[in-house]
């Protein structure tokens, strides 16, 4: 009876075990999904969606148009906005494929997707005759935008996981090994390198003389584009990390953290424009956009805000209902969101209202 | 409720982590195993306590089959006996079963902890920082180095060496840990549990990222020796040579017990009047109270021939 009783223990711990496995979602290694945005470029919104697919959408009411690949094959997880340039739409897949498709056939433009050693995450961007992209395999690589050929790369400290920004014949990049790079694309060799105390997931904005982005050591970080010295005379600092790229209107840099708030700093001095920061109930991870004299940014939990960027009042809330990580696409007076759970919504913020929504996970 | 876990659990284990692999040169490895050894350390008294009413409940075995011989016809009167029973031996029924219970949330959140710090995709590192202490220290130290050895700790074992580890070391210790069982059903359960619960786990290693499964190896390599230190190798087979600390060698009894008089020979000696099952004496040694108290006082060969040697 007694080793019944035992027993009964041990099959109760393994029964335990099973359902708080199942309860925890512990059930294996986890995959990636993906959080690409979308990218309104004249009559078409590009994406990468959840099912591992380059969708091109209409802007009216966001039925397929086409998608790549046509067939039932996948690119994986994408988690860049695709880049459009000259007919064709560039995008990074997590299995490090780039690829290359052409607006009017609908095909590969290259013989064969560019292969990077690691993921690519970021956004890539076309500058003359080349494609610059980082990958988590800590390369910057140029690539022939015409054959996909690899023509240079630059070995980082670290992954490049955030989105590539240049002005000025540099490419700037934040890196997982503490470093924030400022490459010349003439040279292949950095013109400067910053160390920061922590990773540096997002991407980089540059604004008039000064380039910006922030920290997992929660400093969002001023520096001059030109020599690497810091613009503000000390970073403007969070308690919690910063991934999020930064958008500007030129005076203030609009960025939040993941202590669930979302700032608006002077461009030139880092001090704080509102009396409060906007509060959300969820990290802010999605970059946000500027339409109509509004900010508009999404926290991770689906719920986009419209905030007055004078005053940082809130005048309207949308909710995805779902979460959501993509980065916000916007055209005129309409932005577009995409939750997680591949549904994109697009919102009039002139309007205050949700002009449609589709579903492009199915 | 599920903040109340990650406040007291889960966020408290996972920035130790984070912490421990910073000051160990962000080693993720390395980390892992040593707050398994914290962790298992901190709930030594339970697994102590689990393991020593077990054990307590495998000696009363062939009383109980007494008893169920007895009065087995008698649903009542069994129960009441065995319940006169466990009280004579100052022993709760519940005793294995509530350490294990407490212990399993800790074992949980320190699973849930190394999965979240190994934040395989980008999103599980952003669901990271929601449980991040502000500590520059710790924001600093993320995304963590995943390379240990031969393993991307973020992913299954290329090689499968881990799986075989994991099921190895499963084996051996549920080897250990079984108590035999005079019942023919029972110990054909055991004997598949033994099997059914490595092989499982070895199986969902080959899936899991490769630090679950050095979290694995680490306990289960710990609980082999807490085991071996309170109950001995089991039935586990091991080499004469190797020495077990406390496991007694089945005799036959010469004499019942003074105190519980039974034939058979798994008779241990009883328990203290205040009810614990600790192996406390005052002198502060370790009694071997597992021996049939039977065999006491008389000599052993073995003791002899060193004194006479000397």
């Amino acid at each position: 009876m007694k080793t019944r009783h035992i027993s009964l223990a041990l099959t109760f711990a393994i029964g335990a075990l099973v359902v708080l496995f199942a309860a925890t979602g512990c059930t294996g290694a986890p995959s990636p999904k993906g959080w690409s945005g979308p990218v309104a470029q004249g009559n078409t919104i590009y994406m990468g969606s959840v099912k591992g697919k380059l969708l091109a959408l209409d802007p009216n009411n966001g039925s397929m148009l086409w998608q790549f690949p046509a067939d039932s094959r996948t690119v994986g997880a994408v988690y860049s906005s695709p880049v459009v340039d000259d007919g064709v739409v560039y995008l990074g897949a997590y299995d490090g494929k780039f690829y290359a498709v052409d607006v009017t056939t609908r095909a590969e433009k290259w013989s064969k997707p560019f292969e990077a050693r690691g993921p690519i995450i970021g956004e890539a961007v076309v500058v003359g005759s080349v494609v610059l992209l980082g990958s988590a395999d800590g390369n910057l690589y140029a690539l022939d935008k015409v054959t996909g050929a690899e023509v240079w790369r630059f070995k980082a400290r670290g992954g490049i996981w955030g989105g590539l920004v240049v002005d000025a014949g540099k490419a700037y990049f934040g890196t997982l090994g503490h470093k924030f790079y400022a490459v010349d694309l003439n040279t292949h060799k950095p013109a400067w390198e910053f160390d920061t105390k922590a990773a540096v997931a997002g991407g980089a904005l540059v604004v008039g003389n000064a380039v910006y982005f922030g920290a997992f050591d929660g400093n969002l970080y001023a520096l001059n584009k030109l020599t690497g010295a810091p613009v503000w005379p000390e970073p403007f600092h969070s308690e919690k990390w910063f991934w999020m790229k930064p958008v500007s209107d030129g005076s203030a840099i609009y960025v939040g953290d993941a202590n669930n708030k979302l700032y608006a700093l002077d461009a030139r001095t880092g001090a704080p424009r509102w009396p409060q920061p906007l509060a959300a109930s969820r990290p802010f991870h999605s970059a946000p956009v500027l339409s109509g004299g509004f900010l508009a940014a999404a926290s991770s939990d689906g719920v986009l805000q419209l905030v007055e960027t004078a005053t940082g009042n809130s005048v309207w809330q949308f909710s995805a209902g779902t979460q959501m990580l993509a980065s916000l696409g916007v055209s005129g007076d309409t932005v577009y969101m995409v939750s997680q759970d591949g549904k994109l919504h697009a919102l009039n913020v002139a309007e205050k209202r949700e002009l449609w929504s589709a579903n492009t996970g199915q | 409720m599920g903040d109340l876990w990650n406040v007291i659990l889960l966020d408290p284990l996972l920035n130790g982590l984070i912490v421990i692999s910073r000051a160990f040169f962000d080693n993720f490895g390395i980390a892992i195993i040593i707050l398994t050894v914290i962790v298992r350390l901190l709930t030594l008294p339970l697994t102590l306590r689990q393991l020593k009413v077990s054990k307590v409940m495998a000696e009363l075995q062939p009383r109980m089959k007494e008893l169920q011989k007895k009065h087995g016809k008698e649903k009542e009167k069994l129960s009441s006996e065995t319940m006169k029973l466990y009280k004579e031996y100052g022993v709760n029924p519940m005793g294995c079963i509530l350490p294990m219970v407490i212990q399993f949330p800790i074992w949980i959140a320190l699973y849930q902890s190394i999965m979240l710090a190994l934040a395989a995709t980008p999103e599980a590192l952003f669901d990271l920082s929601s449980h991040l202490y502000p500590w520059s220290l710790v924001h600093s130290a993320v995304p963590l180095a995943n390379q240990w050895l031969w393993l991307d700790l973020s992913k299954p074992d290329p090689v499968f060496v881990m799986p075989v580890l994991v099921a190895a070391s499963m084996w051996v210790q549920q080897k250990m840990m079984t108590i035999p069982s005079p019942d023919p059903s029972q110990s054909q359960m055991n004997t598949m549990m033994q099997t059914m619960m490595p092989l499982m786990f070895g199986f969902l290693t080959l899936s899991f990222p490769s630090g679950l499964a050095i979290y694995w190896v680490a306990s289960n390599i710990i609980g082999i020796v807490i085991q071996y230190f309170v109950t001995g190798w089991g039935t586990l087979k091991i080499p004469t040579k190797i020495p077990t600390p406390w496991v007694r060698t089945p005799q036959p009894a010469k004499a019942p017990a003074a105190a519980t008089p039974t034939s058979t020979p798994a008779v241990v000696e009883k328990r203290e009047q205040d009810g614990t099952t600790g192996d406390k004496r005052q002198d502060g040694r370790r009694s071997n109270r597992t021996r049939p108290t039977t065999t006491r006082g008389q000599p052993r060969p073995d003791r002899n021939r060193s004194r006479k040697q000397r």
